[in-house]
């Protein structure tokens, strides 16, 4: 389906979900930073998305983005529509129950590389506990190099024990011994079992998520 | 086993050695123990059960380790075995650095009715090693002292070798030629070793050759360790090894399967390595002029600090999600430090940074992402 198509077919379907609700000037954010036309298809993702469930101040934040950027109208139409696809497939993986902040984190997991079953793993295996910032590392470290499935394991050997504050310093120092010309998984292999002393592995890391030695 | 115990003993020495490794102060005990079916070279095949306790010692320009080493055969014969290694690595030069290690050992056969003279050795080693990030080389000499009862020998190796990392898989190769009485030989050896989440894998394969009286061939190895626990580990090992007269090993073929405890200490980290090195760049990316750095605060009332350093800005705005993406001035908090307090709620968060009104940049310390509008984009994440 083209993005032209996505447009209009999105369009039409808030149309019939929100009748009741005016399809423009429903974000006074908009107001004067967007052209008229992405204005209003930006509106109608937004509604749509708002019906649905979905976070919605990600949508506006995207278009105010493309606006600051000098991005032209249609894309970022496209863009916006990008992202509430992307959440809505967040939300799908992680449950409805999940907050507007663990959607927005998935998604940027998703974009990363993720795929909605990881997602779906890293919530079971981090029950009970906000997935905003595990989600974010998993990201974080995908982008640094770490391939995804190692950085899926990697995120979900810990989910049982790290607090948000652990997930935060595993990324930095991953990031940091990369940057010092380690090899990605080498980094996560030290940084887990620097991990793994101080207990911050769960239950649910398994031998499966065992760190790697050093050669 | 034995031989491989020896060898073991060795290869742990001169792992620890390896130039460019400062290892922290750190004393490791194992033990291993299990069972093995092996056939000597010149003798039947025997099953056996095997007990080495190892001890080492890493510091960050020494390594020590010995080794015991108790194998009983079916038939009530045993071999006891001790073993010993140290070396010791010079300051590094740039990329080389040098090595002295010594290595010794007494191996003694023990049948149930006739006694077996001992063997043992005395090494010392030297050698200088080149050493590139993922990949190195060296090159070295050993000789010193065999004995076989009352006979003894003086034997030289000499030996060049190669190694290269790459993620999960090291590879190195070796050629060591050795002298010792009569006989001579060279031996070519490659070696992968392979790190799995799962599991750790160890091979290697070698050819003797321009051998007198050393024999001649192919052999090869291979290992498994499976970690169960944090302490404990499953080794499953076979394959053929050569003869080796400097330290009486007798060639065999042999399969072994059995467990290895860690009983004090934990294998070494290359962490301390990593941190000193991330202090050097750190200490160089402070003095790199134009390059922006992020750092966040802790929780204020009003929201976060958000910090900017950079050399030599007359001016640095903020733009991101949480100022509706427009740009905010940031205030010259020190000659190089600027900053402002912003609302920035918990959560993932998309930001750049602008120096005297150029483009908009990531700052150092956030990860980039494409932002969709052709250009990157700064992740915040706030816990």
């Amino acid at each position: 389906m083209t993005i032209a198509r996505t447009t209009r077919l999105t369009a039409l379907l808030a149309a019939a979900l929100g009748a009741a609700a005016p399809l423009h000037a429903q974000e006074p954010r908009l107001e004067g930073r967007l052209p008229e036309t992405a204005r209003v298809q930006v509106d109608s993702v937004v509604t749509v998305a708002r019906q649905a469930g979905l976070p919605t101040e990600p949508l506006v934040d995207r278009a105010l983005e493309g606006a600051s950027k000098g991005a032209t109208g249609a894309r970022i139409v496209t863009a916006v529509e990008r992202l509430a696809q992307e959440l809505r497939t967040a939300r799908d993986a992680l449950g409805t129950h999940s907050t507007d902040e663990e959607i927005v984190a998935g998604a940027s997991a998703l974009r990363a590389g993720a795929t909605p079953a990881d997602l779906a793993r890293l919530r079971r295996a981090r029950t009970g506990r906000t997935l905003t910032v595990a989600s974010a590392v998993l990201a974080d470290l995908v982008s640094v190099g770490v391939p995804v499935d190692t950085a899926v394991a990697a995120v979900i050997a810990l989910a049982g024990g790290a607090a948000d504050a652990d997930y935060v310093a595993f990324r930095r120092n991953v990031e940091q011994d990369v940057a010092l010309g380690a090899s990605p998984v080498a980094a996560l292999g030290v940084r887990l079992d620097a991990a793994a002393d101080r207990g911050e592995l769960g239950q649910s890391a398994g031998p499966a998520s065992k760190p790697p030695r050093k050669p | 086993m034995s031989g491989r115990a020896l060898g073991a003993a060795l290869a742990a020495a001169a792992l620890t050695s390896l130039p460019g490794t400062p290892l922290a102060a750190q004393a490791i005990g194992e033990v291993d123990l299990g069972a093995s079916a092996v056939e000597y070279q010149g003798y039947l095949a025997s099953a056996a059960g095997f007990l080495n306790p190892t001890i080492r010692y890493n510091a960050p320009s020494l390594s020590l380790g010995a080794q015991g080493s108790y194998v009983l055969f079916e038939s009530g014969s045993h071999i006891l075995q001790g073993t010993a290694a140290g070396a010791w690595t010079t300051p590094r030069r740039g990329r080389w650095r040098g090595e002295l290690s010594g290595s010794g050992g007494v191996t003694s056969y023990v049948t149930s009715d006739s006694g077996f003279p001992a063997y043992g050795y005395a090494l010392g080693r030297g050698r200088v090693h080149y050493r590139a990030p993922r990949a190195g080389g060296w090159l070295g000499a050993a000789t010193g002292r065999s004995f076989f009862g009352d006979a003894a020998a003086t034997p030289l190796e000499i030996g060049i070798g190669a190694w290269a990392v790459r993620d999960r898989v090291a590879l190195g190769a070796t050629a060591v030629g050795t002298w010792i009485a009569d006989t001579a030989y060279l031996d070519v050896v490659g070696s992968l070793r392979w790190v799995h989440p799962l599991f750790t894998v160890t091979g290697s394969a070698g050819v003797r050759t321009w051998s007198e009286g050393g024999g001649s061939g192919a052999y090869g190895e291979a290992s498994l360790e499976v970690p169960l626990w944090r302490q404990l580990a499953v080794l499953l090992a076979g394959g053929r090894y050569p003869s080796d007269p400097v330290r009486g090993v007798v060639s065999a073929t042999y399969v072994s399967a059995g467990l290895r405890l860690t009983v004090f200490g934990r294998p070494p980290s290359v962490r301390p390595e990593l941190d000193a090195y991330r202090r050097r760049l750190e200490f160089r990316d402070e003095r790199s002029p134009g390059r922006p750095r992020f750092a966040l605060g802790s929780p204020e009332p009003g929201g976060y600090v958000l910090q900017i350093t950079v050399a030599g800005a007359r001016a640095v705005e903020i733009t991101g999600d949480f100022t509706d993406w427009e740009p905010v001035p940031l205030a010259r908090a020190g000659e190089d430090t600027w900053t402002v307090r912003l609302p920035v709620a918990p959560g993932v968060h998309r930001l750049n940074v602008r120096i005297d009104g150029g483009t908009w940049t990531v700052p150092q310390g956030l990860r980039a992402e494409d932002d969709g509008y052709g250009g990157l984009v700064g992740i915040l994440v706030i816990g």
